[in-house]
């Protein structure tokens, strides 16, 4: 079936159609010669042969209307995707912008911060000065204790 | 078995075959799949340690700075990882509009 898509639908509608039409009028024409001299001989091979197509091209109306429908959600499914994957494409953009904007201005905040406890230093560490175990139970806090 | 009746059975079997057709053509599900997004560049890195305080350092200053630098990192990784979300809500939005119906 796979094939099929590489057939305009046009061409199949109308190959489908002609099939049905083809039978129609091979049916009638066999039903027409059963009562003319001559051309008798072909009416009941004209017959099934007309019935034989007749009953394809039903077979194959019905399944090009779901083939046509299933054409449909397929380009529908196809563009909406698209559609999904430049609006998700527009947010990573909107993303990564605001991560460099906000970083930049985080980096700012903490040197304005380092500046000013190195302004500060002397005041800051008036007589006080740590113990190691205060650097360890500082470096924990970081750390966790498991490591 | 009259004409009229031979019609009737001729175009009786020719509605089963359109209808047999119909249900034998049609797949019920799209062979359409959406990709796994991507996720911007900036949200994947790996996120920064951070700083212990070196033992040598035995002044209050030296903490502050050590805790601020620390403070830092923290809240570079908060917001990271409120773009995370973002990214997450925004994208799980997306997919659900692209395949309701589907």
């Amino acid at each position: 079936m796979w094939l099929l898509n590489f057939i305009p639908d046009s061409w199949i509608a109308f190959a489908v159609l002609m099939i049905l039409v083809a039978g129609i009028v091979m049916y009638f024409a066999g039903q027409i010669f059963k009562y003319t001299p001559f051309t008798k001989q072909y009416g009941l091979p004209l017959r099934v042969l007309g019935s034989i197509l007749l009953l394809a091209g039903a077979y194959l109306n019905g399944g090009l209307g779901v083939e046509q429908e299933y054409r449909a959600r397929i380009a529908e499914m196809q563009q909406k995707i698209e559609v999904a994957q430049a609006k998700s494409q527009e947010e990573n953009v909107k993303i990564v912008e605001k991560i460099v904007t906000e970083t930049k201005i985080i980096k700012e905040d903490t040197q304005g911060t380092l500046y000013l406890i190195e302004q500060m230093k002397e005041k800051i560490n008036l007589g006080c000065e740590l113990t190691p175990e205060v650097v360890e139970l500082y470096n924990e806090g970081i750390t966790g204790r498991g490591e | 078995m009259d004409r009229t009746q031979r019609g009737i059975v001729i175009l009786v079997i020719a509605m089963m075959f359109v209808l047999s057709g119909c249900s034998m053509f049609g797949p019920n599900v799209v062979p359409v799949t959406m990709d796994f997004p991507q996720a911007p560049e900036p949200i994947l890195m790996q996120p920064e340690q951070l700083d212990t305080l070196p033992e040598d350092k035995k002044q209050l200053s030296d903490m502050l700075e050590n805790s601020t630098v620390n403070y830092g990192k923290h809240r570079e990784l908060q917001l990271k990882y409120k773009q995370w979300q973002r990214w997450y809500d925004t994208n799980r939005k997306l997919h659900k509009e692209t395949t309701s119906g589907n």
